[in-house]
């Protein structure tokens, strides 16, 4: 729920990834006999093969050796103490900040939701709709940190929420040179479409 | 690596640098020791229930042999940490198979099967001989923000003084206009941009710039999707 203006507006977070835009590519192996195959891990020694489920994570100490979960507690990168963060679901989320299209740019997208929204938010799609965007600490089912979520309009106007995360963009001179290395004919005006099907 | 070219065609090798998230979480013991996450193995495909049931005679039979023993476990390897994992393929003996026939299987959104295609291995075009080509396409940041999920982003960084110019130049122009270059590859600038073999195709680049005294940035944004519902 977001309050704008003074006013609680209700909406419904849907999901939205390729797939249920334009479908998705599965695909099937088999052998030479046509029998199918599956994808399993083959571990560092090249021979074990690791079932489905058939990693976990842990937590070691740096003599690397295994440590509860249970006697560890989290810290920012300047290690001070984090306070937990609530839900975003359990108090209406005040859309008071309004971001750039920089403030955006700045961050990497990590999951997008179409938001139904119930009658009552025509002021706040009218400003959606004019290209207002807004900021605000998101965190799906709270913890030790939020996300940050951007209320925006989409094609048709229809308003999204993007989740998403700062980046280590930074800008750069002369001297700081990159430190990390990463790893025919068309008809007229089809240049200009972009195709995003499969 | 990427190969660019610039409004005048003058073309350079630059650095792409992955952009990510930075670390915001760390965990430390109670004597203020930092712990890390490691990944450990916790079970093979020799162990697993199809395993057990073919040795047991029916998956009856597997609970016999957890009362009796613990099977499911081999205390040698179990535990171990694990890296620098590969996916293969397994045959139904689970002995790993050297020759897959791949097919692609096109679902539309509603998992109706489209069409069954060999498999179409896409390959990188970001750093081949023909760099991509500066399109004169400028869309306005604030119409892409509306259409585009801009979800992967690859910041471009100078290799010497030269591209230093090269690059900052170009940073200056798309600040100046408030505007993204739309890139793509191909010498129309029009086909999807991959930046390895076998990677995703992204069929929308827009590449971003700014500047800050005698710095700049330049950002490739690429989408894979529309920001539009279903």
């Amino acid at each position: 729920m977001f309050r704008h203006a003074g006013a609680e507006v209700r909406c419904q977070p849907v999901k939205v990834d390729r797939s249920k835009l334009y479908g998705s590519v599965e695909i099937e192996a088999a052998d030479d006999q046509g029998r199918p195959l599956e994808l399993a891990t083959i571990g560092p020694d090249g021979h074990t093969l690791i079932a489905a489920g058939g990693r976990a994570m842990a937590f070691v100490n740096p003599d690397r050796n295994w440590i509860d979960r249970g006697r560890l507690r989290p810290v920012d990168p300047e290690g001070r103490p984090l306070a937990e963060v609530p839900s975003s679901f359990d108090e209406p989320i005040q859309l008071e900040t309004p971001a750039t299209i920089d403030d955006l740019l700045d961050h990497q997208v990590k999951s997008i939701y179409y938001l139904e929204m119930d009658a009552g938010a025509e002021a706040l799609l009218a400003l959606l709709a004019k290209g207002a965007i807004f900021r605000f600490p998101f965190a799906w089912r709270g913890g030790w940190i939020s996300d940050v979520g951007f209320l925006l309009a989409g094609q048709d106007d229809r308003p999204f929420l993007l989740v998403a995360q700062p980046t280590t963009l930074h800008f750069v001179g002369l001297d700081q040179a990159a430190s990390v290395v990463e790893e025919e004919a068309v008809e007229p005006g089809a240049e200009e479409e972009i195709n995003f099907g499969l | 690596m990427i190969h660019l070219a610039n409004a005048k065609g003058r073309d350079a090798e630059v650095n792409a640098e992955a952009v990510v998230t930075p670390v915001r979480v760390r965990w430390i013991d109670d004597e203020g020791r930092p712990a890390s996450l490691v990944q450990v193995l916790r079970g093979t495909i020799d162990r697993d229930v199809s395993a057990l049931a073919s040795r047991a005679g029916s998956l009856a039979g597997v609970a016999e042999l957890l009362i009796d023993g613990d099977p499911e476990i081999d205390v040698e390897t179990y535990g171990s940490f694990i890296d620098h994992t590969s996916r293969v393929y397994v045959g139904p003996d689970k002995r790993v198979a050297h020759r897959a026939a791949e097919v692609e299987v096109v679902k539309l959104p509603d998992g109706t099967v489209k069409e069954k295609r060999p498999r179409q291995v896409t390959l990188g075009n970001m750093s081949a001989e023909t760099p991509l080509r500066w399109s004169g396409k400028f869309l306005p940041k604030a119409e892409v923000v509306h259409k585009f999920v801009l979800a992967v982003k690859t910041q471009i960084i100078h290799v010497n003084g030269l591209t230093y110019d090269f690059l900052y130049a170009m940073a200056e122009e798309l600040e100046q206009k408030n505007a993204f270059l739309r890139v793509g590859a191909g010498p129309r600038a029009n086909q999807p941009l991959v930046f390895h073999r076998g990677g995703t195709p992204y069929p929308a680049g827009f590449l971003e710039g700014r500047t800050q005294g005698d710095k700049y940035q330049l950002v490739l944004h690429l989408s894979n999707q529309e920001l539009k519902a279903p």
